[in-house]
Formats: structure tokens, sequence, C-alpha cells
């Protein structure tokens, strides 16, 4: 057994609500439960900590405040949403300023339902987190060995939508930081809206042990192919992957005369990606008061 | 021309002062004081190549020199008198004609007496002097007055053109007393008639009096004043010596030494000699006079103010040591020394200008060299002669660098000068260079220290108690100072353009001279001060032992490492925002933003701790200026007591050698253990804390847990270069425990210990994360607080054993019940230095939610393992330490280590934490009152 199961360290976070099962999070880490037993411990900083257990329903206020939390724990990282609140959103879902449950903001990966939970509860949920600890760490030590052949890229179907969804949703947290705007369309998208995007377009993804890790997508409109959302998840970035997402979507897209794709101005990334293969800014947009679209162009040789 | 380098080196200057007079075109000023700098370096040089040249020039003019200087002193004297009645200065104008009187009186009587001139009757010695620390000052003020000079017309042209446009441009007569000063700096040294040595002396006080009211506003006027006045103090005590010792037919630097203690009256006269240089040297009470001189500018602050006037008069101290040498008025000459060095080392904290900083810390460094002096034996006078080389180069380049970063962002104070490593790369490193040379080992300053406190705890063991707790103090502001430049908010603009050559020439070459010195002191020693001293002195014996010379050639190996480094910069890290409590907010421009209350999007900003309630700047300088009087009033009534005191004996003992098949045995074995010994006793330890709380607790191996844990997490960093600081932290951490176990000199392992701490509190500066920085701050307030007792703890094993070295002290051990005080202020200090409650504030293991995790907050991965385990090696090399009380009996020793454990952990569970402020005050006053009451003790029981 790893180290990784035998040393979670917690840091906890109270988003709204009525604090019970916060108290409660605190009530496991005084010496009565003693978890220090299972090597936890309350670190108080996300620098340090491997587990974010949250507690209530996020609202406006202080949903940028678990984001920046999450952003700042060093991966593998695990979140545990405690509480109905956490959960769903619980008794205050229909309130004005509330957002739901912690996986409206940041992916949640183990669910402790109870109003209050109680803090064995609490505790088994932690236990739970620690073999998707586990299961992380062996994925992130899968990528770090990954050498590109071995990624299988090819059309996506119907049934990978949902998990193309959801690698979108990672991945473009970052960029949802660089512009510190939420309204990143991609972050907003819904399963719905993908699933109508899906019968128009088409989605190549990239799989490592059966497992989506990048994806991209095409359309043709006239004699245009337009590229657009280059998704790749965080630890399998800089591997080249994009590189050849794109290569591969360009290949399937056809006999057009351009390729066009767009990214926002500040994605200093994606354009040199674009750039790289070839890619022209042809024109620049302005989208909200944080993004400006960069259109950029390739003439298909 | 060789003959007569020497007055040429004393006119040169005079002339060409003469002639900068005259030039008013910017340009050509420019290039004749390149010129003439250049012409003074390389006699300067050429003098240190021919130390002993004739002095043909000089033959059977003496009788005219003669009457020449005292038309000149005349003419000086109605120049202040004229001053001093304008400034309606009353008590100045007394000091003045009562000096004047003396000496002219004294000199006209005696040149009547003969045609031969003054010298031929008073004395048969010859009136110059060209001996090895008269080629050393010459140096000094050759090469860094020269750099100096170099810098300055730049200076002064951005001076009045951009900054001070509304001043009246006085820039001849600015060059002109700058030449002017540097031909009578020359002239003090080469003197050896004390009259000679007057009349440059007071040469260098005009000079000063000009300089300080160059802006001639009402501040710079009274300040110029206020220095008039104290020196003229000095020369007044000058004066006073000159007619006591001409009355009884000495007339000379030589004479004088070789009187040694003849007579109450000699010891008289050089307490009046001493009390002349102590004026000069700004020594307390006197030290004000140097902060008002802050307000000239740069490069007179440089020159007169640091390395090399206020060097004149540690240099007559340091002359003076034959005679002061284990007497009363050494031993208070000495105090004052070793007061002025705390108190300015103390006052130094409280600051945050720049300048100031620097005029303090120049105030406790020649504090340090007139203690020296005063204690007078041969360690003493090298380990003196030592610091006036570093300090002069290493003050000088930190004056200049101020001066350029002052000029470029429009302020002095520290705080401003945050992020100085983006904004200014060049100067930032050259500033750093010059920090470290002022106090860090292996660098120059240190090796000093080093010798200081060796040369006074064979003498006077409780002058140490100054030492040890201005060093601490020192440590405090400097680290403050380096971490400040390194922290970096947001993008900051460069602004590093439009510095003139001059100035790039001056800074590089003082930076490469800070470090060489360091790198060829053994050199220096060898070549220049052992002769000067004499009698088979031999520093590499007596002082630092070759083998410790080989372990600081290896640090400084392993600091010069770092630069290197940075080749590694582009590593793959994931690069977040510093921890903010999660309310960071997102922004274009790099500044880190929070959201404060209310919604206000507030800059973040940090600063330093001055501790002003503990250690205010007034405060601290009156107990400075009142002790120091008391010191100067025993002075002058120790002239009544008996003079000599009984000599000490001079332990030596040759460390014991081991060969390198042990020394790789011994490493090695540390190396693997420790950390494994280290480990498991952190895991003990959280056991019996879970077990006095009343649960179960982790398991016993949970240490190695966490720290393999720690290996696999991903790396993020606020700032990139933050991880190699920790990396160097743990190098040096390693390092000290090798060197403890391979038996080495104990100071040299604190010297190491600090380094490595050092590192671990520029790489939280570095991080520039509120949290980390405040860690980062009460790290280096522990450091302070833990720093004196360790030392202290070294010297009482010094004072039972006979040596400094971890085997003697093994091999030869004494009576535990000898140190029975020292050791109990070692446990409260012990307490600090594991970062257990009541003094865990820089970083805690209990109650994380106060403020976040201090100094580690942003150190995640494998940064926070390689901190934990770095941890886990100074925790054996504590254990170690306090078993090294008790060497009589490995049994006892052992059982003691364990006792000392349980209780540590005790006291932990048991207090809770102290405020900041307390836990320095307590830990001081601990180390204070059990330090010297063991010493006391250790006098008696010998
Ligand atoms: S789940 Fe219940 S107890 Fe917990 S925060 Fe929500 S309302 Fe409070």
């Amino acid at each position: 057994m790893s180290a990784f199961k035998k040393s979670p360290w917690v840091i906890h976070y109270d988003a709204s609500s009525c604090n019970g099962c916060d108290i409660e999070v605190l009530a496991c880490l005084m010496p009565n439960f003693d978890v220090e037993r299972f090597g936890i411990i309350n670190t108080g900083n996300p620098k340090h900590a491997d587990i974010f257990l949250v507690t209530g329903s996020v609202n406006v206020q202080n949903a940028p405040v678990v984001r920046n939390i999450y952003a700042q724990m060093p991966e593998p990282k695990v979140v545990v949403a405690i509480g109905i609140c956490g959960t769903s959103g619980g008794i205050f879902r229909e309130c004005y300023n509330v957002l739901g449950g912690i996986d409206t903001v940041i992916p949640v990966d183990v669910y402790v339902p109870g109003c209050a939970a109680r803090p064995e509860a609490i505790i088994d949920g932690v236990v739970r987190a620690l073999d998707v600890l586990e299961m992380k760490r062996h994925f992130m030590l899968n990528s770090a060995g990954a050498d590109i052949g071995a990624f299988i890229i090819n059309r996506a179907n119907q049934n990978d939508i949902p998990e193309i969804l959801a690698l979108q949703k990672i991945a473009y947290r970052s960029q949802a930081e660089i512009y510190g705007d939420d309204s990143v369309p991609a972050l907003g998208q819904t399963l719905d809206q993908i699933t109508a995007e899906f019968e128009k377009t088409i989605f190549i993804k990239a799989v490592v042990n059966g497992k989506i890790i990048g994806s991209i997508r095409g359309r043709i409109e006239g004699d245009v192919a337009h590229i657009s959302r280059v998704v790749v998840h965080p630890y399998f970035q800089g591997k080249g992957l994009g590189t050849r997402l794109i290569k591969q979507v360009e290949q399937e897209l056809g006999d057009v005369r351009v390729f066009e794709a767009f990214t926002g101005h500040q994605s200093a990334q994606n354009l040199h990606l674009y750039g790289k293969l070839g890619y022209r800014e042809v024109r620049t947009e302005p989208f909200t008061s944080t993004v400006n679209w960069v259109y950029l162009q390739k003439e298909r040789k | 021309m060789i003959e007569n380098l020497i007055p040429g080196m004393v006119i040169f200057p005079l002339i060409a002062g003469v002639i900068l007079l005259f030039i008013s075109n910017d340009t050509v000023r420019r290039y004749l004081v390149y010129a003439f700098s250049a012409v003074l370096i390389a006699g300067a040089i050429l003098l240190a190549f021919n130390p002993n040249p004739s002095t043909t020039l000089l033959d059977g003019l003496s009788h005219n020199i003669s009457w020449g200087m005292l038309a000149v002193e005349t003419l000086i004297a109605c120049f202040i008198v004229w001053v001093t009645v304008r400034a309606k200065n009353w008590l100045a104008l007394g000091l003045l004609l009562t000096q004047f009187f003396l000496v002219a009186g004294f000199e006209i009587h005696e040149m009547l007496k003969s045609s031969e001139g003054l010298h031929a009757v008073v004395t048969a010695s010859p009136w110059l002097l060209c001996d090895q620390l008269t080629v050393i000052m010459v140096l000094v003020i050759g090469i860094v007055g020269g750099l100096i000079c170099i810098y300055a017309p730049g200076y002064m042209k951005e001076f009045h053109v951009t900054h001070h446009p509304e001043l009246r441009d006085r820039r001849p007569m600015f060059f002109t007393t700058f030449f002017v000063f540097l031909g009578a700096m020359f002239g003090i040294v080469f003197a050896n008639s004390l009259n000679w040595f007057y009349f440059f002396w007071e040469i260098t006080t005009l000079s000063s009096f000009l300089l300080i009211g160059y802006k001639e506003s009402p501040e710079s006027k009274t300040n110029a004043m206020r220095a008039l006045t104290m020196n003229l103090m000095g020369g007044l005590g000058f004066a006073l010596a000159i007619v006591l010792l001409g009355n009884n037919g000495v007339g000379s630097l030589t004479e004088l030494r070789a009187q040694g203690h003849a007579s109450h009256l000699i010891m008289i006269a050089a307490g009046l000699l001493a009390f002349a240089g102590i004026t000069k040297a700004a020594q307390f009470p006197f030290a004000g006079w140097l902060r008002g001189a802050m307000v000239a500018p740069t490069p007179v602050s440089a020159l007169l103010h640091s390395s090399t006037m206020v060097k004149a008069g540690v240099y007559l101290v340091l002359r003076l040591a034959p005679n002061l040498e284990g007497t009363i008025v050494g031993m208070m000459v000495a105090l004052v020394g070793a007061v002025t060095f705390v108190a300015g080392s103390l006052v130094a904290v409280g600051t945050s200008d720049a300048k100031k900083v620097l005029a303090y810390s120049t105030v406790a460094n020649l504090g340090l060299i007139v203690l020296c002096g005063g204690i007078g034996t041969k360690e003493a006078v090298w380990a003196g002669i030592l610091l006036i080389i570093f300090h002069a180069v290493a003050k000088a380049l930190l004056f200049l660098c101020v001066g350029v970063v002052e000029h470029k962002i429009h302020s002095r104070d520290i705080e401003d000068m945050a992020g100085l490593v983006l904004r200014m790369p060049k100067i930032a490193v050259m500033i750093q260079i010059g920090i470290a040379g002022m106090f860090l080992a292996p660098f120059g300053m240190l090796v000093s220290k080093w010798a200081v406190l060796k040369a006074i705890v064979d003498v006077h063991p409780f002058l140490s108690v100054f030492i040890v707790f201005g060093s601490s103090a020192t440590l405090f502001f400097w680290v403050k100072w380096l971490g400040k430049l390194l922290q970096i908010t947001g993008s900051m603009e460069k602004m590093e353009k439009n510095i003139s050559g001059g100035k790039w020439i001056a800074l590089g070459t003082l930076s490469v001279l800070t470090i060489l010195t360091c790198l060829i002191f053994p050199a220096i020693s060898n070549q220049f001060i052992e002769p000067f001293i004499g009698g088979g002195f031999k520093a590499a014996d007596s002082v630092l032992g070759s083998s410790n010379l080989i372990v600081m050639a290896l640090m400084l190996g392993m600091v010069a490492m770092f630069p290197l480094s940075f080749f590694n910069y582009n590593r793959k890290v994931k690069v977040v925002d510093a921890y903010l409590g999660g309310a960071n907010v997102e922004s274009l421009d790099g500044v880190a933003r929070f959201q404060g209350s209310a919604g206000i999007i507030r800059d973040m900003s940090m600063h330093n701790y001055y501790i002003g309630q503990l250690l205010g700047e007034e405060r601290v300088f009156k107990c400075g200026f009142w002790v120091a009087i008391a010191t100067l009033l025993v002075l002058a009534g120790s002239f009544v007591l008996p003079i000599g005191l009984p000599e000490e004996v001079i332990h030596t003992i040759a460390p014991h050698a081991l060969t390198y098949q042990e020394i790789l045995i011994r490493f090695g074995l540390y190396l693997v253990l420790a950390p494994l010994i280290g480990g498991l006793l952190a895991g003990i330890d959280r056991k019996l804390t879970a077990r006095m709380q009343g649960r179960r607790g982790p398991p016993v191996r949970q240490a190695f847990y966490d720290v393999a844990k720690l290996w696999g997490k991903e790396s993020i960093v606020v700032r990139r270069s933050q991880d190699f600081y920790i990396i160097f932290f743990f190098l040096f951490v390693i390092f000290t425990g090798a060197l403890f176990f391979c038996g080495s000199n104990l100071l040299l392992v604190i010297f190491s210990l600090t380094l490595a701490s050092i590192f671990f509190v520029l790489a939280a500066y570095k991080a520039s994360s509120p949290y980390s920085f405040i860690g980062a701050e009460r790290e280096l307030i522990q450091m302070a607080a833990y720093e004196p007792m360790v030392l202290m703890s070294a010297v009482g094993m010094y004072m039972t054993t006979g040596s400094f070295n971890v085997d003697d002290i093994f091999l030869n051990p004494a009576n535990p019940l000898k140190l029975i005080l020292i050791f109990v202020g070692f446990l409260y200090i012990l307490e600090i230095k594991f970062r257990k409650s009541p003094f865990d504030l820089s970083t805690s293991h209990h109650a994380h939610q106060e403020l976040v995790k201090g100094i580690t907050t942003e150190f995640s991965g494998k940064m926070l393992a390689l901190v934990e385990i770095a941890h886990w090696y100074e925790n054996v090399i504590l254990f170690a330490w306090v078993g090294l009380f008790f060497t009589f009996n490995l049994w006892v020793g052992a059982l003691a280590m364990v006792l000392v454990f349980f209780f540590m952990i005790f006291v932990d569970n048991t207090f809770a934490r102290l405020k900041w402020q307390l836990a320095l005050k307590s830990a001081w006053m601990v180390s204070l009152v059990l330090g010297l009451a063991n010493l006391i003790l250790l006098f008696f029981w010998k």
C-alpha cells in the first residue's frame, strides 16, 4: 500500500449553509474521534493538503474561494462534498444566490450525504476518498510515463459525450483562471447543448487505458472548416497531444479551402500551438469585457 | 620616484584637489577625477609592493614643514572660529580655542628651542611610519577611496541635475574637499609624529564638516555642526595627550608603543588618545554625529563615514593596542566598543532607512574593532585589522548601491526596495554580495567576528556576552533586508538604465573585491598582518586552524554554486498564486490582489517587522548613549586605580586529527542514520502527544509515510526560484551535521546552521506570500532569540574544556555541573529551536489555522518533504549537542538526551504559545541572566 493512503492531509472549507456539517468535520478532527490514527492531519493550507472537505451549498460570494483553494492544491487531490447541502444544495437550493452542490463549481469525487453528516460518515467518506486518491496517483504516474505513441486517437461516438464534457470542464478551469472570468462558454455548456452540438460536429477523442484524456471538434460550413475546443487533461499536457489532435481533426475534416480556429487572446499556449502548425491570425473580436476571441486561419495544402 | 612615494601620496591629492577647484566643466572634471583616482589606486598598489621607501624629499625641510603646518593649522582654526561664532556654537568654539592654543603653544615653544624643528627636540624617531598596518590602510584608502571617487562624478551630476535642482551647485568645492580629505587620510596613516597625526586629523574633521553641510539645508547645517563639536571633543583629548607626552619626551607613535604600560602618565595619555579615536569612530555616546552625517550625498557617506575617516579612529585605537593590553584603561575602551556593538546593532533592527541601517551597522562594526584594540592581545589585533579590511570594502559597496537605488526609486527606505531583484537585477545582486560580506558565513566579516569571539573568551569571557547578543541582532536586520530584495508581489518594470560607466566600474570592482578578500585573506594575513603583529604570531595556529580554513573554503564553494541552480529555471512546475486564504482575485497585470471586506479589491503588500515597541530606534540609542557615558566616566576614574590586570592563560589545544577514512565513515553513518533517528523521534513525539491527550495517535512510522507521500505529490510554486533556497537549506543542514559529527569547531557548526536557516528564511521571503513572509519574519525573531544562548553554550564549553572542537570536548570531559546554568538556558532555547510550543511561532504542528503554516505555507510536495527531512537532521544535531554537556559518561549523556526529549514533549503539550515579543524578550533575559551567571561561576570555579 502506498504512503498516499497512510498520510491523507485534509483542508476543510465551509461554503455557507447552516454550518452544521462544518462543526461535525471539526468534531472528527478532535481527539474523541482521533483521525490522526489514520495519519489524517488538518493542514489549514491548500498547498499541503491532499483532500478537500467542503460543506455547504456554494453561493455566488464564496464560489471563487472554493475554486481558489481547489486550484492551489497540488495533484493528486480529491474533493469530498459533505452534507446534503454540499451534495446538491439541500434545503438552500432554491435561494437566489445559491449555486447548488459543490460540483457546480469544482469536480467532486466523493459525496457524503446527511443533514448533518455524522462524523462516522465523514470519516468513512475520507476513507473512500483515499481509494480515489490512490487511483489518481496511478493515473498521474501513467501520465508521467506515457509517450504520445501510446494514445489512441479516433472519432468519438454518442456514448463518449458525457465524459468529454467532464474533461472539458476540468481542462477549461485553467482558462477561466487566466481570464478571471467564469463565463468562458466551455465551462457553462450543459449535456443537452453538447449533445445537440454532436449532431453537426465531428468529435475526436484521445484515449489512454480506456479513459478519455483529450478531445477536439470540427465542423464544416461551406468551404471553411471550424476547429474548436482543444481539450487535454492537465496531467497529460505538454506531451504534444494537442498537435496530434489538431492534425487528426484536419485529416478527418477532409476537403475544405481553409481551416479556421479561435481562442482567447491571452491563451498563449493555444496561440503558440496553432502558430506552430501554420495558422495565422486573421481577426480579433471582443467577446466579454475580459476576453477577446482571436481567429486564426490556415490554407489547406 | 619610489623614494618619494610617501610624501607624494599625501601631496598629490592635495594638488589634485586644488586643480579641481578651478574646473567647472562637467566632462573635463569627470575625466580628471577618473585620472586622479587611477593614480591614487596605482600609488597604493605600488606602495604595497615597495613597503619601505626612503623619504629623501623631507630631509632638511622638517623645520619649514613644521612652520608651514602651524600656519595651516592657524588658518583652519580661524575658519572654524568663524563658522562656530556664526552658528553661535560656543561649546565648539571653546573646544577649538583650548586645543589650538595648547598645541600651537606647545609647538612654538618647542620649535623656538631648536632650529632643527620640533621633532628633533622631542624625539629622535622618524616622522613618518610605514609598516604593514600602514600599507593595509593605504590600500584601503587608495583602492576603496579611489573607487568611490570614480563613482562620485556620475552621482553628483544626477544629484544636482535631476534630484536637487534647487541646491547651489558647489561641485568644484565638493571634489576639492574630497581629494584634500584623501590626502589627509594618507597623512594620518603615514604619520609617526603625533603632531603630524594631529594636523591631518584636524583636516579630516574639517572636510567632514564641509561635506556634511554640503546641501546647505538647515538640517545638514545642524548635523554638520554637531559632527564638528563632537570631533573637536576628540581633538581636545588628542591635544592634551600631545602636550602630556611631549613634556615627557614621547612624540611619536613608535615611542609610545615602546613605552607599553610604563607609567601612570603614559596610560592617561593613551586613554586620552583612545578617547579621541572613540569620538572619531563615532562610538557611543558620540554615535549621534555619524547618524546625522547621513544627510550628506552618498559618496560622502561611503568615503568619510564608513570606509575611511571613521577608520582613522579605530586605526589609532589599534595602534594603541600594546599600551592598552591588559589594563583597566584598555578594558574600558573595550567596553565602550562592546556597548557600541550591541547598541548599534539593536538600533539598526528598528530602522528602515537604508542609509541609517548602514550607518548604525558601521558604528557597530567599528565598535567591534575598538573592542579589539582595547583588548589589545595579538589575536584581537589580528581580528581588528581584518575587520577594517572586510568592512571597508563591503560597506562602501553597500553605500554606493543604496546611492544608485535611491536615485532610481526615489527612496532609500528598505520597504521600498521590495522586488529589487526584478527591477534592478545587477544592483540587487551586488547588494546581496555586500550584505553577505557583512555577516554571512563564510564571508569575511564573520571570520573576523569569530576571531574576535575567540580572542575575547581567552581574556575577558564576560565581554563575549556583548558579542553574542550583538551578532544575533545583526543577523536579524541583514536577513530582513535580503528578504525584502527578493520579495515580489507583481510584475515590475526594469529601472536599471542610465547608470553611468563610472558607477558600474566602482560597483563591479567593489563586488569583486568583497568576494576576493574572502578568498585571499589568509594571504593578506600572512603577508601583512602577521609580520605587523610580530612575535612569531601565526593566525592559522592560534586563531583559525588550517582544517577550519578548509571547511570554510568548502562552504564558500557551496554558496558559490547557488547561481548555478538558475540553469534549472525552466523546470516543469506548476506556478500558482500565493495563498491568500482563498480570497485571491485574478488580475491581468500580475499584481497579487485579494478581495477584502465589503468586496473591496486590494493589492497584497507586506512589511517587515521593526520591533518598534521592543527596540525603538530612539530608545535603544538613548540606552547606548547613557551606558557608554557611564563607561567613559569609569574610564576617567580608572586612572586612579592600579593599572595592570593579571595575564590570563591562553589555552590552545591542537585539534584531534582525523584521517580521511574516519571522516568518510562518520559522514556516511550520519547521512544514513540521522534521518532514520530523526524521523523515528518525530513519530514517537506524535504518538506520545496523542497519548497525553488520551487518544491512540498515528503509527510510529507516520513521519516516514508523510514524507513518502509528499515525495509523490506535484510540485507547485509561487516563484520558481523558491525551491533552490530550500535545496540549499537542506544541503547546509546536512553539512552542519557532518561538521559536528566529524568533530569540527563548534563555532563553525553554529555558523553553518545559521547559514542553513537563513536559506530557509530567504526561501519563504522569496515565495512572497503574506503567510510565509510573516513566518519568515518570526523565524528570524526566533533565530535572534536563540542565537546568543547557542553561542554562549559554545563559549561555556570552551571555558571548561579549553577547546571549541567537538572532538576535544568529547575527549576532555568536564564536570557537567560547571555548565549547569548554561544547560538550563540551553533547554529553554531548545524549545525554540525545535519549534515547539510555547515557541512555535514561525510554523507549528499544532492549531494549524493560526497564520496557517507560517514559513512553510508556500512549500508543497518534494520541497516540503525536504524541509521535513532537514528538520530531522537538525534535531539529531541538537540532541547530540545536549549530549555534549554530559560527555563524562556515555550512559548519563544518553539518559540526558532521552529525558530532554520527554521534557520537550511535555512542555510542548502543556504551555500555550507566547507572543513573539514575549518569546524574544524572555529568551534574551534567560540567556543573559543564566549565561552571565554561569560565566561568573566559571570564573571562580576553575
Ligand atoms: S447538510 Fe444540513 S447540517 Fe449540513 S450544512 Fe446543510 S443544512 Fe446544515
